[in-house]
């Protein structure tokens, strides 16, 4: 097992909103705390994921209209705020995906030049 | 779009701060209440679940500021603190207050003063004169550089021999003082300060006379032979009430 720090990935400016919109997308509407669970699952150990960073992410993603937030009660009888993807969030997520890949189809292509 | 509609949510919560403060801290609370009952669930105290979600989440305040950089613009909320800071402080302190306005009106106007007065003497073309821009100054420079008067023979010799000037006048470099009276009459002599000029002076300028008539290629410049003076406006409108004060003789 290699050493913790070395092989955790820090995110990139900007990627955790695409992960986030992501997420909402394939799981429906969900709290920061599920996302954080949901997140942590998917990609832990590699990824590094403090889940208080969650929340700049989603106000970022909610004043951009692309997420909307509503209270309402768990199945254990919590009550937790719910976001879930809104028309124009979908139509941002599949233009940010399309960036991102032409951002990493670039940077891969670099690489393996330079290399 | 999506980038705009989030700017002006930003600066709407730069301008009303607190707002969105407790539907945060009610999320985060929500937050830690639902990771304490996963700690639970998998089989801690609740007071040991309740540590490990608050080592879990690290720490609230933290996130609430994160929160707080992500959703306004921190810098003009800080901005707007600071500057009711500062009224509350200036209220505060009356003879502070007073000395610092005191002190920026008295700097302000003097500052404000030079200015009008090297606007009008620097920076302003001289009145009556036909064309400014195509007026130059011509100096003696020594080794040291610098800008200096120059003589009458010199004057002379670049006066004959210019080719790229339409004229060139002289006038001695200070104001002389001089009385001026009237000739064997009544009129008390009063002390003036005049300036000796070439006789081309006012043809070069282009200049115009109130009243009367300026002196030019019809007079001399041979000593004593046109012994005449061209009052200054500002001469004349003090002695307006005496019309009779231009084409009379009066003793220098």
């Amino acid at each position: 097992m290699a050493s913790e720090s070395t092989d955790r990935v820090e995110l990139l400016q900007g990627t955790l909103d695409l992960i986030v919109l992501r997420a909402l997308d394939t799981m429906g509407p969900q709290h920061a705390y599920g996302l954080a669970a949901r997140l942590e699952q998917v990609a832990e150990p590699s990824l590094r994921l403090n889940q208080g960073t969650l929340y700049p992410a989603l106000v970022r993603l909610e004043q951009k209209g692309w997420i909307k937030g509503a209270w309402q009660r768990t199945e254990t009888n919590r009550e937790a705020k719910y976001y879930s993807v809104t028309k124009a969030g979908v139509r941002g997520l599949e233009k940010q995906t399309e960036r991102w890949r032409r951002l990493a189809g670039l940077v891969d292509k670099l690489l393996l030049n330079e290399g | 779009m999506a980038s705009l509609r989030r700017f002006f949510l930003r600066l709407a919560n730069a301008l009303r701060p607190g707002r969105a403060e407790p539907d945060l801290a009610r999320e985060l609370t929500s937050h830690l209440t639902l990771l304490e009952d996963d700690f639970r669930r998998r089989g801690m105290s609740p007071e040991e679940a309740r540590l490990a979600a608050t080592r879990a989440f690290n720490g609230v305040e933290q996130t609430k500021e994160l929160h707080r950089d992500a959703r306004s613009f921190r810098w003009l909320d800080d901005a707007r603190r600071d500057l009711r800071h500062a009224g509350r402080l200036l209220r505060r302190d009356r003879l502070f207050t007073a000395t610092a306005a005191l002190s920026l009106a008295l700097g302000i106007s003097a500052n404000t003063t030079i200015f009008t007065v090297a606007n009008a003497l620097l920076f302003q073309p001289p009145a009556g004169v036909v064309e400014p821009d195509r007026l130059v100054d011509i100096g003696t420079s020594g080794l040291r550089g610098g800008f200096g008067p120059s003589s009458y023979p010199n004057y002379l010799d670049i006066r004959e021999r210019t080719t790229s000037l339409d004229g060139v006048y002289a006038y001695s470099r200070f104001p002389q003082a001089m009385s001026l009276g009237g000739v064997g009459t009544d009129v008390g002599t009063e002390s003036v300060f005049g300036s000796v000029v070439t006789l081309n002076y006012f043809t070069v300028l282009g200049a115009i006379p109130a009243a009367g008539r300026l002196f030019g290629r019809a007079d001399s410049d041979h000593p004593g032979a046109s012994p005449v003076v061209v009052l200054s406006h500002r001469f004349w409108t003090r002695h307006a009430q005496r019309p009779s004060i231009h084409g009379g003789r009066r003793g220098l």
